[in-house]
């Protein structure tokens, strides 16, 4: 009772009356006021930063770092980026190199980059909500932000927002980028990147056009529904068609085969018409001597790939090609599918028997043992024409009668910036882009049974390359000022003349690049003119050997008449030349013996050269750079002078260190590695 | 009457001594100089206008500390909404408060109105005053939807593009009605723009002139509204001339100042008190940036217009978008001027039928057609009120005449007392469905399903 007294007592002190009644509700309208500005005073980036002054006062440079440190928020502001970040807020050491060893965030210093802080801010690699000044908001997905900070492993893709050319720095968005072109990504998907250019496949499917002369319904049958099981290493992924789909594709691809130019010329000799030998043997070491490893691979009995990848695996080869198309096709590739890399190697008639023999024994008798198609109808025939068109064969592949689809898959310029809203996640992944990415390339058809991407069975490895070079398509990229956009065009290259045709025929671009055009898997030879010296190129191209044993990718012999070999060598000496390789950069009198031995010094003892080099087979064991002897009848002393100069300069990204060397010590060192040379008993004068 | 020359009209002040004399004399009219102690009371009004004036001031002065920061344009406008968030000392309170407040504006306005009708104090000579403040509501509704825009998210732009397709519903003049608003085709910088312009100028100004001529008039009227024993208003002895406002009635009378104006100003701080403690625990909603590509389903208007998205589910747009609203608009326009909806009574109503069977059976057939015709067009959520509203008619229908008790009460009530009833009963029913019930492509959901 006393209680309810009490309370009574209390309620009329404060409400009591009208006075009262005002100023209660005027004392507590001033506490709810204040409330405000007080949750302002103790923010989280308040915290932080008063936690970080209290740290850096147990720092030896503790002066320094206090008085290079400000309060308050702070931000970058990039206007014509849209940039706002208030990251530095929190993250406020970030150019503090001396906190190298402090783990702790936010207060770790940013590693070493390339970029400077305040010119590109974090969002532009980091995305996340720059604005943002609290730790949930700037981070994370939000209901009014919707793009998480980036994980920290998709984090080379934000350089290929401006960059186009391979960086040191990003192997994995490098590695990507070349798997989007080698899996022929961009044959359905159309990728614009930063610069303006689409992604080029590289990946060059064959032209069906004429395949019934190549291989038979049963083995189209057997590829189409797993190209795996013919070849480990076939790039066309398996798209699950039921035995009677595959069906169907193989009597359309045959029906709509025409005759190649190659079938109306002259069938070289079998085999079974050379006089007995030992061909099997003589086709193996055929295939080895010819180099056809270089780009075909062959599983050994082990299960191992041997050889290279740009063009197809062979170790089943047997089970696929017609004997007769086989023959022709040794002696003039272009004749069925004039875009062909492989060279038109000028092989004579016994050895195209013993190639093709060779060839034609590589098989695996059960493959197509279990393959019984019912005869061809027009029925079947109109299905597989209706598969063909609906799966979009012939964004990779030429076939008669089918057009080229457009726009047959979503355009992915903008895949990095897709907005969530726009996504179907599947059950139980986490619902993020680079998830959604990596997912989709996983397993393409969880998202959707109608799906029609097939399953490209990629490693985790390449999955995550992949979606670094995808997550690298953001609206940023696409909108990206001209001037920021990082990449060297290579303007198309096409040798003229006589040599030109010639070097068509050998298809010296599908390994060597010569002004940005060309593969990647022989030395580039824009400069070769300025680099070597004629006597060594015309013994070379009568006889390639190789300069590095280890590999087994080497340049083949093509069998090339002298009179050939003359005019390419020539043409190549006065066409592949680099400004600056005259005697104003070296003056060769200088060249004499007294510097050959400084230089020769200079080798073995102050650089250790033989550490890497090979100078002399009986003394040296570098195994890491080419081999040296002989190194003087191939370069000219220029180019060698050059190089030790500055290696970077004339081969961007190889492993030879620059030395600085001075120009005595680069001088008598190319005396030295001048007098390097190897004495050849053939050769054309 | 004559008037005095001592006491200096606004337009003559020439010192400060005048100045107050000037406010002394004209400014405090605002309110009445005295009120009967009887007016004084919480129960009579429950503060309802003085409470949205208060919320009214909530907004000017939140709103013009807004206005520092906000800038109207794509997508700076977005951008300000982050920096007051992130940057500006207590900007989220700012805003959260000036948003809560105009919810809480809308929301006593039609409460006021609801007051102010169930107590016929609309009876003349307040006509005026009603129609006022009928116009004050549809210029709060203006106020509320043109702000709403401003933030530039996708809440705010698929909200006004939902609220614009409505206007735009109107047959001939609905297109253009929407071009001129929205200064194009689509929501976008012009409309903006526009939106910033009467948010923060011309609708404001409009509101603050009609509630100069509400208070005026009310002041004109005879102050708060009181009845008498009959319910009739009792009218002030006189209308008071310029000069007569502290005489002859002194002694029945307490000043307004000392009394009334005291107790509103302590309900306004109480509301400032519940409001600023709203903003403090729900930040204002904020979407990601504006994006046209980009519609959110369900797309949802402001919640005030919710009902009128929920009619036109259900009926065509000439129906949903230029009938029944000029039906309702007008119809709160001019209840006081057609003394017949306040003079029939239910029991006048029900009197032409004969006999409590025929009067029952009459009103269930009513309600049958009427249930078909909303049946028909999948209308179930507009039947619940109609049904309550018909039962209790049904229900006055079959009672002898009595003098006490609920059954006569409910027998007394007026023909306008129906119709109040059942606009404001559907309106509750289908604004609350179309805020919380309804989904994706405006299927029903249940909210804690969301």
């Amino acid at each position: 009772m006393s209680l309810r007294n009490q309370f009574g007592g209390v309620w009329r002190f404060f409400v009591g009356t009208a006075p009262r009644r005002f100023a209660s509700v005027s004392v507590l309208l001033a506490i709810v006021s204040a409330i405000a500005p007080t949750k302002d005073f103790f923010s989280q980036w308040r915290h932080y930063q008063e936690e970080y002054s209290h740290f850096i006062r147990t720092r030896p440079d503790a002066g320094r770092l206090q008085r290079r440190f400000e309060s308050g928020i702070h931000q970058i502001w990039i206007p014509e980026q849209r940039v706002v970040d208030r990251c530095t807020t929190c993250h406020v050491a970030l150019q503090e190199a001396s906190l190298s060893d402090v783990r702790k965030e936010p207060f770790r210093p940013h590693p070493a980059m390339p970029h400077s802080l305040t010119e590109f801010g974090c969002v532009v690699c980091h995305h996340g909500q720059g604005a943002a000044t609290t730790v949930q908001e700037s981070h994370y997905s939000t209901k009014a932000w919707e793009q998480p900070i980036l994980p920290v492993r998709y984090l080379e893709s934000s350089c290929g927002q401006c960059h186009m050319d391979a960086l040191e720095g990003t192997p994995q968005l490098n590695l990507g980028r070349r798997l989007l072109a080698r899996y022929g990504c961009a044959h359905c998907h159309a990728i614009t990147q930063p610069d303006g250019t689409l992604v080029a496949p590289v990946d060059e499917p064959p032209s069906l056009e004429h395949v019934a002369e190549k291989t038979t319904r049963e083995w189209i049958f057997a590829w189409t529904k797993n190209p795996q099981a013919y070849a480990a290493s076939a790039t066309m992924p398996n798209y699950r068609f039921s035995d009677q789909e595959s069906s169907d594709i193989a009597s359309f691809l045959v029906a709509q085969s025409t005759s190649s130019d190659n079938s109306a010329k002259e069938l070289p000799k079998s085999v079974a018409s050379l006089p007995g030998s030992d061909t099997v043997q003589e086709g193996t070491s055929l295939y080895g001597t010819l180099f056809c490893a270089s780009c075909h691979a062959i599983q050994n009995a082990a299960g191992n790939l041997v050889g290279g990848e740009m063009a197809p695996e062979l170790t089943r080869a047997g089970n696929k090609v017609n004997p007769d198309w086989l023959r022709r096709w040794l002696r003039a590739p272009q004749g069925y599918d004039p875009k062909t890399r492989m060279p038109r190697y000028r092989l004579d008639e016994k050895q195209i028997a013993l190639l093709s023999s060779f060839l034609l024994s590589k098989k695996d008798d059960d493959l197509l043992a279990n393959v019984h198609l019912p005869a061809s109808d027009a029925q079947s025939i109109a299905r597989g024409k209706k598969l063909v068109s609906d799966y979009g064969c012939v964004a990779c592949h030429r076939i008669n009668g089918v057009n080229p689809p457009e726009s047959f898959a979503p355009d992915l310029s903008r895949i990095g910036s897709k907005p969530l809203f726009q996504v179907g996640f599947l059950r139980g992944m986490p619902e993020t882009l680079p998830d959604y990415i990596a997912g989709k390339i996983h397993d393409p058809r969880a998202f959707g049974p109608a799906l029609k991407m097939p399953n490209f069975s990629l490693t985790d490895g390449q999955i995550e390359a992949l979606t670094t070079a995808l997550l690298a398509q953001t609206d940023r990229a696409v909108t990206m000022p001209p001037e920021l956009v990082r990449s060297s065009p290579h303007p198309k290259y096409h040798p003229g003349g006589d040599a030109g045709r010639l070097m068509e025929d050998l298809r010296c671009q599908s390994c060597h690049a010569i002004n940005g055009n060309g593969g990647d898997m022989a030395p580039d030879l824009t400069f070769e003119g300025s680099a070597v010296n004629r006597a060594w190129l015309l013994d070379f191209m009568k006889n390639p050997n190789t300069l590095r044993p280890a590999l087994i990718r080497r340049m083949p012999k093509f069998n090339l008449s002298d009179a050939e070999i003359k005019g390419l060598s020539d043409y190549m000496l006065s066409a592949y030349q680099a400004s600056g390789f005259d005697s104003q950069a070296l003056d060769l009198s200088t060249l004499n013996s007294d510097a050959a031995t400084r230089g020769k010094q200079l080798f073995y003892s102050k650089y250790a050269c033989q550490s890497c080099h090979i100078a002399d087979y009986k003394k040296d064991k570098g195994y890491v750079g080419p081999a040296l002897a002989g190194v003087g009848d191939r370069l000219t002393p220029v180019w060698m002078y050059r190089w030790l100069k500055n290696p970077n300069a004339l081969l961007p990204g190889t492993p030879m260190p620059n030395f600085s060397l001075s120009d005595n010590e680069a001088r008598d060192l190319t005396a030295f590695l001048a007098t390097l040379k190897e004495h050849k008993k053939g050769g054309l004068k | 009457m004559e008037r005095s020359t001592d006491m200096p009209h606004a337009t003559h002040i020439r010192n400060p001594v005048q100045a107050i004399a000037w406010w002394q004399h004209d400014f405090r009219r605002m309110l009445s100089a005295r009120v009967r102690d009887a007016q004084l009371g919480f129960r009579n009004t429950w503060y309802l206008g003085a409470l949205t004036l208060g919320t009214f001031t909530i907004q000017v002065s939140t709103g013009l500390l807004l206005m520092l920061y906000y800038h109207p344009s794509i997508p700076q406008g977005y951008a300000d909404m982050k920096d007051l968030e992130f940057v500006v000392s207590s900007g989220v309170m700012l805003r959260s408060l000036h948003r809560w407040s105009a919810h809480a504006m809308v929301f006593l306005v039609f409460m006021h109105m609801a007051k102010v009708f169930y107590r016929r104090a609309y009876q003349p000579p307040r006509e005026l005053n009603w129609v006022v403040g009928v116009s004050l509501l549809l210029a709060t509704l203006l106020l509320s939807y043109t702000g709403y825009l401003l933030p530039w998210d996708q809440l705010s732009y698929w909200g006004t593009t939902v609220g614009a397709s409505i206007i735009s519903s109107m047959p001939f003049v609905g297109a253009r009605l929407r071009f001129y608003l929205l200064g194009g085709h689509t929501v976008n910088a012009n409309a903006l723009l526009r939106f910033y312009v009467l948010h923060t100028m011309i609708f404001p100004l409009v509101v603050i002139m009609l509630i100069a001529v509400h208070l005026w008039r009310l002041h004109k009227d005879g102050g708060m509204y009181e009845p008498d024993e009959q319910g009739k208003p009792i009218l002030p002895d006189h209308i008071p001339a310029e000069d007569d406002l502290f005489r002859g009635v002194e002694n029945e009378k307490t000043l307004s100042y000392r009394e009334l104006l005291f107790r509103e100003i302590i309900g306004i701080e109480a509301l400032a008190v519940v409001l600023l403690s709203m903003a403090l625990i729900w930040k204002a909603p904020l979407d990601e940036l504006a994006n046209p590509l980009h519609t959110p389903n369900p797309a949802k208007a402001p919640w005030y217009f919710t009902g009128l998205q929920e009619l036109l589910h259900y009926f065509p747009p000439f129906v949903a978008g230029i009938i029944l609203p000029v039906l309702i608009v007008s119809g709160l326009f001019i209840i006081p001027f057609v003394p017949f909806f306040d003079d029939v009574s239910t029991a006048d109503l029900c009197r032409w039928a004969r006999d409590k069977s025929g009067r029952t059976i009459t009103i269930a057939i009513v309600m049958l057609v009427l249930s078909a015709l909303l049946i028909r067009i999948h209308a179930w959520d507009a039947l619940l009120p109609l049904w309550i509203v018909v039962t209790l008619l049904c229900l006055a229908g079959r009672t002898a005449d009595q003098q006490k008790g609920f059954r006569n009460w409910v027998r007394s009530r007026s023909l306008s007392f129906w119709i109040m009833t059942l606009f404001l009963m559907e309106a509750v029913m289908l604004t609350s469905v179309g805020t919380f019930f309804r989904g994706p492509s405006w299927t029903w959901v249940w909210p804690w399903r969301g």
